[in-house]
Parts: C-alpha cells; structure tokens; sequence
C-alpha cells in the first residue's frame, strides 16, 4: 500500500476547500430553475415520480385505512361492508336495555314507568292480558294503535294509542328491530314474563297487514287473541 | 461526465498546509475536546464488541458463562446494545457533527471547558446507565433500557455538547448554509425531542396499552433515521464532492430529499407494527409513509452516485470514500428493506425474526458506524495534525469491517428469511426452527469477530497516532494564532 494510495491519511492532502464548497453550493442554489444539458428530463420525470407515490400512497391509506377506529384490528375491515355482514346478534340483557330505553323515551309518558297506566285513559302493562297474551294482537296494536274502550283486568279504559310502525298515518317510524325490543321489554317487566319477540315476527306481521291504514279496535283485534 | 465543466465553478482545493490558515485553526481549536470524544467512542466501541460476542455467543451455546448473573443474555444484550448506541455512536456523532459544522460555518471554537465537561457528564451517564442494566435495573424497553436515573444526566449532557455547534455556526463566516448542515441542525434539534418524549411516556409517565409500543416504535426508528442517519448523510454530502473535487450533482434536488425524509421518515418507523396489536389505521399510515421512502432513496441515489459516477477510480486512492460510498449502499439497502418490510406479503415473512436484527446492524454498522469511520480518517489526522501512524492498520480495518458487516448482516437476513419461512410453516415443531437457525447464528457470529478485527486495528492505529501528536514539536493553537492573527478575529 503506498502513500499515494492512501493519500488521505496524511494531514497535508488537500480535499476541496470547505469555502469553495459553500461557494459552488450557493451558486448551485442560486440557479436551481435551470438545470444544465443533461439534467432536462430529470424535474419532469421526477415531478411525475413523486407525484405518482403521492397518488398511489393515497389510495393506499384510503383503502386500508380501516374508518380510521381505534378500535379496528384488522386493515381489510370495511365499516359499510361489516354493517350488513358483521351486525353482531344482542344479548338478551342488551335487547331488554334497548327496549327500556325507547319505553322510558316515548311509552312512559302514558303508561308510566311503573307500568301501572292511568285509570280510565291509559292502560296498565303490568300483568295485562294483551301484553301478556299473543304476540299476534300485541304487536298489531303497536303497528297500527288502538283506538276507543278496552278492557283491561276488569276495568274499561278509552284512549288513543299512535301507531308506531312504518305505516300509513304513523307517526313514530319504528323499525321491527326496535318495536321487538320494545315489546319484549313490557313482556319480561314489572313482573311479566312472556316470551320475547322477535323482529321477524313483527315484520312478518307488518307485511300481512300491508293494507291496514287506521288503528285497530279492541273488537277488530278479538280473533287474534 | 461531461455536464461537470459545465457547472458554474468547480471545487478549488484547500491550500497546501505549508502556512497555517483558517482551517486549520479551526482543526486546532477542536483538537482537546474531539479526541475526548473520539477516545470515549472508541472505548465505548470496544467494550459493546466484547458484550456483543458474549451476547451472540449465548444464542448457540446457551451454556456460556450461564452461572454468573451479570453475564445473563437478558443483560449482557441491552447492555452492548446501550454502549453501541449511547457510548460508541453518539459520542462519534458528536465529534464529526462537531468537526463538520465548524469547517462548514468556518467557525472556530471559543473554548472548549463546557464542552468538555458534557462530554464527561455524557459519558458518566452512560456508564451509570450500562452498569445499571448490568446489575438488573433495566426498563426493558428496547434502546431504553438505561435506568431512568441516567436519562436527565444524558439529556442535560447533550444541551452542554450540542450548543457548541450552534455556537461555531454563529461565529461563523460563512453566511450559507449548505446541505450537510441541515442535516446536522435537524439531528441537532432533533434528538432532545424524541428523547425526551420517549423517556417521559414510556419511563416515567408510561403511557397505557398498545400505546406503549406506538411511541417505542417510533422513537426507535426516529431515533436511527433523524439523528444517527442525519449525521452520516451530512458526512456523506461532505466528503463526496470534497473528496472528489466535484460539485454534488443534482444538487438542487438535496433539499426535496431532506424534507421528504424529515417529514415522513418520522412516521416511517410505524410499519414496524404490521400484523401487532394496534389500530390498523396507525399501521396503513407507517407502511404509507414508509412507501414515501423511494422518493429519498432515489434523490439520495441520484446525489452520491451520479456525482461517483465517472470517478469510480478515486475509490482505490481514498478511504475516506471507500467507507463512505460502502455506508451510503448500505443506506440505500436499508432503506430498500424498510420499503419491502412495509407490504403485507414481505412483512409476514420477516416480522418478528433475525431479519429486522440485520436492518438494524445494517443501519447502525453499515452505514452510520462505516461513514464514520470515513469521516474519522479524514478528522484525525487534521485535528491532531499529525499523520495516521499505521496505513497497514486502516487497511485491516477497512477489509475487515467491510467483510464483517457483509457476513454479519448477510447471515442474520438469511436466517431470518429462513425463520420467517419455517414459523409460517405449521408442520415444523419450534425446537426444528430453533435449530434450523443456528448455522446462521454461528456464521453472524464470525462476522462479529472480524468486525472486533477492524476495531481493534482502529483503536491501536488512532492512539498511536495520538501518542505521536502530543509530541511538543506540534503545533499547538496559540502558535498557529500567533503565526496569523486576523483568522482568530
């Protein structure tokens, strides 16, 4: 290995001066829009470059990027996908709260929250014949309403009760998911225990009564009890 | 290439030493605390290969030195991989970032007091961290591991050694700030952030659940990408047109590639995660941002190879550029790895096995330890103005650091490839993968010994070149002051 091989070693050899370097690189600078023979192609090309990874990075994190959730795992989920395919079953604990909740929300205002009603206007709940009864009648006069007298546990009571399903004339637009929650809340409350009822019963129900647009009367409603 | 005449000017070189001039008053002036901290790195360097070989060691003889608790693998690794990172590369980096600053602001340093006594309080703590994970006070957080003790020290350290290169940049000269620089001030201003950030969410105030390893991830990889590669890549815009004589070419895109870097590569370090437990949105955006990593790498690539282009032969006259253009391929490898890393197809292959173990070495020993070591070469002899005392030695180091990392890196990928390809296999029983993997292990081991050659060959060589400089006949600043007033100002 001689010295000239290794000419940097030696405190004497001479690199570019430190001075010469920021000289040439501020007149580099300076001149930065125009690149000399050779290097034409170079801002186009690169310009499409990076404006390429720009576009095809996008893409990428909008595609995976999972509804941004903090709680998403896996980057294939798709949140508008996962609704229809993913809806995950409710516990029963979770259909009652859910059914308690619309019930404290709208049915309490009449037939309070004790389930007792109001003598002479609103019906009681608790241990009623309907509610207790077939869901058939039940869930008809959740879908429809009930107009004039009814008899509940011996005494008579005539109000007016809105229909709540997606019908003519209602007012409420209840889906089946959420009249079945709320008719299996009535039903397993207050010391009621019927059987729960399900959504595709109610929409079952809904589809047969496609042409009823006016609310049921307790004597309309008798052959379904 | 032909395009080169044509540039505005071409690069003069520094004047002959016989009369002293700026630079070296400057070299001067960077004399005592450079070769307290070159000395330390050096030690530090040492000391991490020692630890290193033990710890290599253990994973195929499980059975060596097992009967001595301080000698256990869960403390002998955080332990070398602290000394490498805190001892060995961060006091180098502070001795080029020093030296590479003061020559380009042509600043030279008022005094060195304060700056040694950083580069003492630096280096008490990171013994008291090193020996703190020795003695089983680790965090256990991957290149954290040092007790939380040791971490104010360090950072109050680092205040007392970084200021200094603000301080020769302003009283410096040279009114332009050229791209070496700005990697240095983002390195600069860059590691007390994510240090600290790092220090308060993961040791003193941990952060709860999958964020733990979100600001791991990202402190480990910012603290490769903006702080150990912000140095070498300001050593490599240096040296390669310095060395060459030759402006940078395509100089003007420098700056695209810096920003691109600073900017994304913050979050490049994310795709590490691929496939862990965390939000798969926090995943998409690392392996997005680690996609944004071509643009550098082709910036850069276009940067030191177009300017190598045509001078291919300087290569065999300097080894200054030997280490360096070995160091920026290895860059770019790096960088190629963290790019295929972040697709799903390659990350299920290599996530989790001795492939990410040769990324690491290849970012930390192949390229910022060898443009070190580059940088070194030309430093030394300037600084302590005397010639290196053996070309043999910075021969031997050279050819064996180059074969080390090559062997070292070389076998750990391969392993890990294998790993990776063994565990998705569900037919093989672990032990079968376990042993599958040793032969690699062995030959990595190798490659760490003749890395340890090249060390000890530059350890020898550089304090038998110090031993020759403080002869009294060098000269020393205040005659180069006297010889030239008017540079002192």
């Amino acid at each position: 290995m001689s010295a000239d091989q290794n000419n940097n070693l030696s405190a004497g050899q001479s690199g570019a001066s430190d001075e010469s370097l920021q000289q040439v690189h501020a007149e580099l600078v300076a001149k930065k829009p125009e690149p000399k023979e050779g290097f034409k192609t170079m801002p186009l090309f690169l310009l499409g470059f990076v404006s390429t990874m720009i576009f095809v990075t996008s893409v990428y994190v909008v595609h995976y990027r999972a509804g941004f959730s903090p709680t998403v795992y896996d980057q294939r989920f798709d949140p508008k996908t996962a609704a229809g395919t993913g809806a995950k079953e409710l516990t029963p604990e979770q259909v009652i709260a859910a059914g308690k909740k619309s019930y404290q929300q709208v049915c309490a205002a009449c037939h309070q929250n004790t389930g007792l009603g109001v003598a002479g206007v609103y019906p009681p709940l608790a241990g009623s014949e309907q509610v207790l009864g077939k869901e058939e009648a039940l869930i008809r006069i959740l879908l429809h309403g009930l107009n004039g007298p009814i008899v509940v546990k011996g005494n008579t009571y005539n109000g007016a009760m809105p229909a709540f399903g997606k019908v003519p004339g209602g007012g409420y637009n209840w889906n089946e998911e959420k009249i079945s929650q709320v008719l299996t809340y009535i039903r397993q409350e207050w010391g009621n225990s019927a059987p729960v009822v399900t959504k595709e019963k109610v929409k079952e129900i809904l589809a047969a009564e496609k042409a009823r647009s006016k609310p049921w009367t307790d004597a309309e409603l008798k052959p379904f009890e | 290439m032909a395009t080169d005449s044509s540039l505005p000017s071409d690069l003069t070189p520094e004047r002959p030493s016989s009369q002293p001039h700026e630079a070296s008053v400057i070299d001067a002036s960077l004399r005592t605390p450079l070769t307290v901290l070159i000395s330390s790195a050096l030690i530090w360097l040492l000391a991490a290969s020692v630890l290193g070989i033990i710890a290599a060691w253990k994973l195929h003889t499980p059975g060596f030195l097992d009967t001595c608790e301080f000698m256990t693998y869960g403390r002998i690794q955080p332990a070398q991989s602290n000394a490498f990172i805190y001892g060995w590369g961060f006091n180098a980096a502070f001795a080029v970032s020093l030296w590479l600053m003061a020559r380009l602001s042509r600043g030279m340093l008022p005094g060195s007091g304060v700056l040694l006594l950083g580069a003492a309080f630096w280096n008490v703590g990171v013994t008291l961290g090193v020996g703190g994970i020795i003695l089983g006070f680790s965090t256990s957080i991957e290149w954290l591991e040092m007790p939380g003790f040791a971490a104010p020290l360090l950072l109050v350290a680092y205040a007392l050694i970084g200021a200094w290169s603000l301080v020769v940049y302003r009283s410096g000269r040279s009114s332009e700030i050229y791209a070496s620089q700005w990697y240095l001030f983002a390195a600069l201003f860059a590691f007390p952030w994510i240090y600290s950030v790092a220090q308060v969410l993961l040791v003193f105030a941990p952060v709860r659940g999958t964020v733990q390893s979100i600001v791991h991830v990202w402190f480990t990889s910012n603290l490769f990408l903006l702080w150990f590669a912000s140095v070498a890549l300001a050593a490599v815009y240096y040296f390669l047109p310095k060395l060459l004589l030759k402006p940078v070419s395509n100089y003007y895109l420098a700056s695209l590639a810096f920003w691109w870097l600073v900017v994304f590569g913050s979050w490049a370090g994310l795709s590490r995660l691929l496939g862990g437990p965390v939000p798969a949105w926090v995943q998409t955006v690392g392996a997005a941002a680690s996609f944004m990593m071509i643009v550098p790498l082709v910036v850069i690539g276009m940067n030191v190879f177009g300017t190598l282009s045509g001078h291919w032969s300087a290569l065999k006259g300097s080894l200054t550029l030997r280490f360096i253009v070995f160091g920026a391929v290895a860059f770019a490898l790096w960088l190629l790895a963290l790019i295929a890393g972040a697709t799903q197809g390659f990350a299920s292959l290599t996530q989790f096995t001795y492939f990410t173990a040769a990324e690491g070495q290849l970012g930390l020993y192949g390229f910022f330890s060898m443009v070190v070591f580059g940088a070194l070469y030309y430093i030394v002899p300037r600084v302590l103005n005397s010639d290196w005392a053996s070309v043999p030695l910075a021969g031997v180091h050279f050819v064996a650091s180059a074969l080390g990392v090559i062997l070292l890196v070389g076998s750990l990928a391969l392993g890990g490839l294998t790993q990776g390809a063994l565990l998705a296999d569900a037919k093989v029983p672990f032990a079968g993968i376990t042993q599958a993997s040793l032969p690699y292990l062995f030959s990595a081991n190798v490659g760490l010994l003749v890395l340890a050659i090249g060390q000890i060959a530059f350890a020898l060589n550089f304090f038998w070149t110090l031993a020759r400089a403080s002869a009294p006949s060098v000269r020393s600043v205040k005659v180069l002051l006297a010889a030239q007033p008017e540079v002192s100002r």
